[in-house]
């Protein structure tokens, strides 16, 4: 008898051991679906700030809007990006409709203050079923309101804009980069920011793009960091660097697209000079550069092109070509091809100043239809296209 | 000996399978209070005044948290009737008072610990005709201000076969949880912080409850009605529940959907919830959003009075953003000494991304809960 007891309070035990250790099982299970890491998050901002977009970045986007978002946003406050300023700043509140969310230079009597420091008259402190937040980060918003609740983000009714991009376009760089970043000329919409939006090719080898051999690159992240939210980086760690011809593409169009926080679409015309765009939101920005041995400048190309290829045949002796052209170094170079005739083409310059196309170097190069005798270099392998890439660039850039 | 054996690995590999398929499946959060109907197989109309639950008791659901809630039953006088919260024949009242102590803790931060009475709520009913029209208030009397939550007329003809709820009213939609925190209730914004004002049609039948309510939406902005839709069906040891919710707003529309589902595994009481949430853009240059939230949760009645609450959830708050999850753990075990007494002490985690430290905070907390 004692025996039967002692297995059932045994057996009673060991189900109440499977009991527990099923919902634990089973909270741990479903676990596998796991958090996020931050990595695409629009959580932070860079170092919180006196400015709206800082405390948008901050404070609105990663902690409130997870209930004060869409229609169902309590009160009808949302704090999305969108729509987070103009439910704010001089709008009554709901819960006490004689106290604005947001009186621009009057925290003390700005309803958003006082739900957060827990002084309001009605209702709970903010953020709900969360810590409060940090003294340092209300003082922060206590000052934007002092400071007059400005909107740093419409600083500019022109959308939003690409002022600069690294490597620059049109330049030639000896290696692929680690990284390539593009700055904005005001804070991006993080979360439209990624491998759909930024995107990089490469030509294939030939310097054409749509042609069918293109290469999308794919690239390790594109992120916009915490610390400049006025930026995008797309690193390339891990991509081989292959001599070529590289596109850069920013969407401003279409269905995914590049937008800053009030949402207006990137601006993204590229024609040559930055910032982008022409005036109006929409449209994508489109850059190339090169990656090749060769550099824009003509010492490289002496270095790289002119001495090792050219000059066994361009001595600078004799009457006629090749001889009667010296191109055995930068000096010699520059007084042969500058603004100079070509010989087999008299209307034609060797080497135009800013006109790359123009220049009956390039076409003998690119063995052009029309040229006179054979491509150059003569009975060798023709230049790759990034080296005659930055023979171009040096010209279109005046030929210095 | 050895059949026992066998027989408790086919329960425990049983319920490890359909628990971890259900969570894989369902993905979830933790704290509520729909257990106690899926564990008695009752709708939520049985125990509580409003058909769609929370709030003040019936007289049944009073007895029921009297006998089969609490460890033990005590009576108020020898001999007396039990508390049902029927003050007279045509006034009912009750409340629930919850206050305690919580400790959270944020990743280099120091650790902040408060006593507070979270919330005092006092419900008053006024029966105009029994069983047929009542005038029901759900007032907020503590911390702070009071507070209406619920005001309605409730008509129940056809003996509760049909439902009409006129006034200020919590929404039908998904689980209705205790935890107004849970991912599912922030991310729907239906939760007890906020009541909307409209009507609320019902249809209580044996094995269906269904609701319909077209309600004003969350700001009186000229906007089209809220409309929300919920419908369960109800049988002894499972239910399954949709619910549809639209709210047309000029700054963008949103659209919630959830599928609910409860089903108890010997003495554990599970819930399930699913959310799909959809935020449109007022503009077709911007684009929408959508959320996905859910909560699985395990309730195992230990012994008569206390009950282990074991619960996960997960949100994805923005579609478009990668790698922006987040998770809550949370653990709670209640323990219920007598009826009007509940005790509850409870750990919760957050696991969200790292560069927001208060989505990654530690949370346990300690809680009185009286109700009558």
């Amino acid at each position: 008898m004692e025996g039967s007891n002692g297995s059932r309070r045994l057996a009673r035990g060991f189900r109440a051991l499977t009991r527990c250790a099923t919902l634990v099982a089973c909270a741990v299970a479903a676990a596998s679906c796991g958090s996020g890491d931050g990595f695409g998050a629009g959580g932070s901002g860079g170092p919180l700030t006196p400015t709206f977009s800082s405390i948008q970045a901050n404070v609105f986007t990663p902690i409130c809007v997870t209930c004060h978002s869409g229609a169902s946003a309590p009160h009808g406050l949302r704090l999305d990006g969108g729509n987070s300023y103009a439910l704010l700043v001089g709008v009554p509140s709901d819960e006490q409709p004689s106290i604005l969310r947001v009186k621009p230079n009057d925290p003390n009597n700005s309803y958003l203050v006082q739900k957060i420091q827990g002084t309001a008259a009605s209702g709970e402190r903010m953020p709900a079923g969360m810590p409060a937040l940090p003294q340092a980060t209300i003082d922060t918003i206590r000052q934007w309101i002092t400071n007059g609740a400005t909107n740093d983000t419409q600083a500019s009714s022109a959308a939003i804009r690409v002022s600069s991009v690294s490597p620059l376009p049109g330049s030639t760089v000896t290696t692929l980069p680690a990284s390539i970043t593009v700055a904005f000329d005001r804070e991006v919409n993080a979360t439209t920011v990624d491998t759909t939006t930024f995107r990089l090719e490469r030509s294939g080898g030939e310097g054409v793009f749509g042609n069918g051999n293109d290469v999308a690159i794919t690239p390790a992240s594109v992120t916009v960091p915490t610390t400049n939210t006025h930026s995008a980086v797309m690193s390339l760690t891990g991509i081989a660097s292959a001599n070529d011809t590289y596109r850069i593409t920013l969407s401003g169009s279409g269905a995914a697209k590049i937008l800053d926080l009030s949402g207006g679409a990137l601006d993204g015309e590229y024609t040559g000079t930055l910032p982008s765009g022409n005036g109006t939101a929409g449209g994508d920005f489109v850059a190339t550069f090169t990656v090749g041995t060769v550099q824009a400048t003509l010492q490289s190309i002496q270095d790289n092109v002119f001495t090792p290829i050219c000059s066994g045949c361009h001595t600078g002796t004799g009457t006629s070509l090749p001889g009667s052209m010296n191109l055995s170094n930068v000096t010699a170079s520059r007084a042969a091809l500058v603004s100079v005739a070509s010989v087999e083409q008299p209307g034609v310059q060797r080497v135009a100043p800013s006109n790359s196309a123009g220049s009956y170097i390039v076409r003998k190069l690119q063995g052009d239809p029309g040229i006179t005798g054979s491509r150059m270099p003569f009975g060798g392998q023709p230049l790759d296209q990034p080296t005659i890439n930055a023979i171009r660039q040096w010209i279109d850039a005046g030929a210095p | 000996m050895r059949s026992i054996d066998l027989r408790i690995s086919f329960f425990a590999s049983t319920l490890l399978l359909l628990g971890t398929l259900t969570a894989l499946l369902m993905s979830g959060r933790a704290a509520a209070e729909p257990y106690l109907a899926v564990e008695a197989g009752l709708k939520c109309a049985q125990c509580h005044v409003n058909p769609t639950g929370g709030g003040k008791r019936t007289a049944f659901g009073e007895l029921y948290a009297r006998n089969q809630i609490s460890a033990q039953a005590v009576s108020l006088e020898p001999n007396s009737k039990p508390w049902t919260g029927d003050v007279t024949k045509w006034f009912a009242t009750g409340a629930d008072i919850r206050g305690g102590y919580d400790s959270v803790t944020v990743p280099n931060q120091s650790t902040e610990s408060d006593f507070a009475l979270t919330r005092a709520t006092a419900y008053l009913d006024f029966i105009a005709l029994p069983n047929l029209l009542q005038v029901y208030f759900d007032e907020k009397v503590a911390p702070d201000n009071v507070e209406n939550r619920e005001a309605y007329v409730l008509f129940t003809p056809h003996n509760g076969r049909y439902v009409v709820k006129a006034g200020q009213m919590f929404l039908p939609y998904g689980l209705r949880l205790q935890d107004d925190d849970a991912f599912v209730r922030q991310a729907s914004g239906v939760s007890f912080r906020t009541p909307d004002d409209g009507i609320e049609l019902g249809l209580e039948l044996p094995k269906w409850s269904a609701q319909m309510a077209v309600t004003k939406g969350a700001t009186d902005n000229g906007s089209d009605d809220r409309l929300s839709l919920s419908a369960v069906y109800v049988r002894p040891r499972w239910r399954v529940g949709a619910s549809y919710n639209k709210n047309p707003d000029p700054l963008g529309d949103r659209e919630m959907e959830a599928v609910f589902a409860g089903w108890k595994t010997g003495p554990i009481a599970w819930l399930a919830e699913l959310d799909f949430i959809t935020d449109q853009a007022p503009t077709t240059s911007q684009p929408s959003n959508q959320i996905y939230t859910s909560l699985i949760e395990g309730n195992w009645r230990i012994h008569k009075g206390h009950n282990l609450k074991v619960t996960y959830e997960f949100m994805n708050p923005f579609s478009h953003v990668a790698e922006d999850e987040q998770e809550r753990y949370s653990a709670v075990w209640e323990y219920s000494p007598i009826q009007f007494v509940q005790s509850r002490v409870g750990i919760r985690r957050y696991n969200g991304i790292p560069n927001l430290a208060a989505s990654n905070r530690n949370e346990w907390f300690a809680e009185l809960h009286v109700y009558f």
